[in-house]
């Protein structure tokens, strides 16, 4: 045999490995459906998904992004106390999303169109968009007030620096028309009573307070993260706290989750706070990086996405951890899911 | 051409695959998978930046230390190649770069031995070409190695391992191609493994030395690709998502040229192509910012950038090759290798600080000039190194 066809022939081994691999793989994502077209004009009528299935629409449920095959990327909602016994795959396939009673926010892209074609849905409790708005690039986290009026998301767009670097871009839109406010860039910031402008100032992960009177967000400047109190009304931004990233209200508002970013590492930890005391806690039994902005499943729980490697519907899973020092420790609560949302009302239709 | 260029270029074409490959998808591994910004995978950092210059000469002085050109560049292509693994087992964005660095360090460390082996193994007189064809088969590598990726992204959506594991396999066999179908060129049988003495007079070569000069002022005229399309973007505002498309034709438009413009420096003269390289370059820089059609400035940039590759790189180490001294070939070529990259650093961060005061077009006027100067400059000195080579005998 001579050199080259040794090669040849080592060449051939190896990709026929690959391409069986592949193969195997993509038996098992046999099922995953190219979305439907999902502009509101298109829209076919179709069968209320829910009401087939009327029994998660009563119960306290969860949504979430699912990673498992067949079903990839798409939203699925499932009973808080039995997520595999009673679970609705909807057609909707999103990144990124939140739900409430109402309906919810979905963050999607064309995975198979030449150009991304990067939107927000907004879409009814039956997962239909009523609104749809071209957002600036790639989805990173959303988030809905309780009193039904605003939805906020943050995308990830390249920057206007040579470099190509990405900046976050961050809007709250109203949830009825789909108008979006400013982005939170043209919000005025204060520190310690002083206004506080930064070029390089980014705006991410905003979570809505109880009342809905307020929300809070991260803002980044300079390498560092501060907590930020804002009012939609009045277009302002109060800096509050140091280093936390990715706030989350719990739902008796006496709480926020956030993750907190090592200097060195970079590697990112729970933590909760009480916004009375401003009295920080690490989530007890949670040591990994964790890069997820927190969903809380009551008062004392939180549900949050974790990222290891591997195939999608091992390496994506939602966790569930206590935050009392004396509860469980944090276990796997889905496997193969992403952005869990958490709604204990039953079903509203939009007013 | 000699087996052993064929042999390189194609490992090389197939490496390019798999590096590309995680180029293109890397970004996307941290924006959809990891939500992070994707700045961390930029190679501005210093300390990266460090690490693969101090490869890069290392390889070269293993690789004469040990007169063995095969063995040291397989090593940084097996490095290279095991940090897909890294990949594989990664979770966290900080892994990533790590892994990400140390391929760099790996794609350092064989430059020098591998571009002293094309240099060995081409006929006399036929570097240039040599450099050429290996060039072109490294730049076709650079142009299918995103598309497969999107690819393999399309028959698997979000299963990003599979696209480390295509990357490893590919990478493997590169390996492999390089390990079994090359062989030691006849010239390292009779050189002697060099010592520290040939090191040491490396440095006092006088035609190193200028061969240095001139690595220096042609690294410090020449952007960085994404900083012409940038202009170009700007100039156009055509939407950013199109970008990629860029990074796939202008190594298409260099892969066509490479051989032919190797061909021609041969024929007629090495020099002249190199110098008419960098006034190409120049041309590309005018024509990111020209207020012309949009297709036009695009077709421009990528014609003339891909012009300016094909006539600089494989050329420039061509030259090179005939005028260092024998013994520290590999050393030679990769300090070279090494001093160009510090200037295309220094010119980056110039750069940067001209965009942040000037406009596109006054940074990119400044930036032509300068360059303008470096090449007369570098003309002067290589013509006057050419020269002192002509009078003394040489083969």
């Amino acid at each position: 045999m001579t050199k080259a066809t040794r090669a040849a022939a080592f060449a051939l081994a190896c990709f026929t490995l690959l391409g069986g691999y592949v193969a195997a793989r993509r038996s098992e994502h046999a099922q995953d459906a190219v979305p439907e077209a999902r502009s509101p004009g298109q829209q076919e009528p179709r069968a209320p998904i829910l009401a087939h299935s009327s029994n998660v629409q009563n119960v306290p449920r969860l949504f979430y992004r699912s990673a498992r095959s067949g079903e990839f990327g798409r939203v699925v909602v499932a009973a808080l106390d039995d997520t595999e016994g009673l679970r609705v795959v909807t057609p909707l396939h999103c990144e990124r999303a939140h739900f409430d009673e109402r309906g919810g926010l979905c963050l999607t892209y064309d995975r198979d169109a030449p150009e991304p074609n990067f939107r927000a849905l907004l879409v009814d409790s039956e997962f239909r968009p009523y609104r749809t708005t071209p957002i600036a690039g790639y989805p990173s986290r959303t988030s809905l007030s309780r009193d039904g009026k605003y939805a906020a998301l943050t995308v990830f767009a390249m920057g206007d620096s040579y470099d190509g670097d990405f900046s976050t871009r961050t809007l709250i839109m109203d949830r009825q028309s789909g108008q979006a406010l400013p982005d939170l860039e043209q919000f005025n910031v204060s520190k310690d009573e002083m206004p506080f402008k930064r070029v390089d100032f980014n705006f991410w992960g905003v979570t809505f307070t109880a009342d809905s009177q307020a929300f809070y967000a991260t803002l980044g400047t300079k390498g560092a993260t501060y907590l930020v109190k804002g009012d939609v009304a009045t277009k302002t931004l109060n800096v509050v706290r140091e280093n936390v990233e990715c706030p989350s209200v719990s739902p008796n508002g006496k709480r926020i989750a956030f993750k907190r970013r090592h200097t060195k590492t970079g590697a990112s930890q729970l933590y909760t706070l009480d916004t009375k005391t401003w009295q920080e806690a690490a989530v007890p039994g949670e040591e990994r990086h964790i890069d997820d902005q927190a969903a809380w499943l009551d008062d004392d729980h939180l549900l949050y996405g974790v990222t290891t490697s591997g195939a999608p519907e091992r390496a994506l899973n939602v966790w569930l951890a206590s935050i009392a020092e004396e509860g469980d420790s944090p276990r796997v609560f889905v496997a193969g899911a992403s952005s869990p949302s958490v709604v204990r009302n039953t079903l509203q239709t939009m007013p | 051409m000699p087996a052993n260029v064929w042999a390189l270029g194609v490992t090389s074409l197939l490496t390019d695959v798999s590096s590309e490959m995680l180029a293109s998808t890397l970004p996307l591994v941290f924006l959809l998978h990891l939500h992070t910004s994707p700045a961390a995978l930029a190679a501005a950092d210093g300390v990266q930046q460090g690490a693969a210059s101090l490869a890069r000469l290392l390889g070269g002085l293993v690789a004469d230390r040990l007169r063995d050109y095969r063995r040291p560049a397989a090593a940084g292509y097996l490095l290279s190649a095991a940090c897909r693994i890294g990949f594989l087992i990664s979770t966290i964005p900080s892994q990533f770069v790590f892994f990400l660095s140390l391929d760099r360090v790996g794609k350092g460390f064989r430059t020098g031995p591998r571009d002293a082996l094309l240099a060995q193994s081409a006929a006399p007189g036929e570097e240039a070409r040599a450099f050429g064809l290996h060039r072109s088969l490294d730049t076709a590598g650079a142009m299918l190695g995103p598309l497969v990726g999107y690819w393999v992204l399309g028959l698997v959506p979000g299963d990003y391992s599979s696209v480390f594991l295509f990357s490893f396999g590919f990478a493997i066999v590169g390996v492999f191609v390089l390990l079994t179908c090359t062989s030691k060129p006849l010239a390292s049988h009779v050189e002697p493994a060099a010592k520290v003495g040939d090191f040491v007079a490396l440095f006092h070569h006088g035609s190193a030395q200028r061969l240095c000069l001139v690595a220096v002022l042609l690294g410090v005229s020449t952007l960085g690709d994404h900083v012409v399309y940038l202009a170009l973007q700007r100039q156009h505002e055509f939407a950013l998502i199109e970008l990629p498309l860029l990074y796939i034709a202008t190594p298409a438009a260099c892969m066509c040229f490479s051989y032919p413009l190797g061909w021609l420096a041969d024929r007629w003269s090495r020099t002249g192509v190199l110098a008419s390289g960098y006034v190409v370059l120049v041309g590309a820089y005018a024509a990111a910012v020209a207020p012309v059609h949009a297709w036009c400035g695009v077709t421009l940039v990528v014609l003339l950038l891909g012009l300016f590759y094909a006539a600089t790189d494989g050329v420039f180490m061509a030259i090179a090759s005939r005028l260092l001294p024998q013994s520290t070939q590999a050393a030679g070529l990769s300090l070279l290798s090494t001093v160009n990259g510090l200037g295309r650093l220094t010119s980056a961060l110039a750069f940067a600080a001209l965009w942040s005061t000037t406009s596109d077009r006054g940074a990119m006027l400044v930036f032509s000039a300068t360059a303008v100067a470096c090449l007369l400059a570098s003309l002067l000195v290589l013509s006057h190194t050419l020269n002192r080579c002509e009078r003394s005998s040489h083969p």
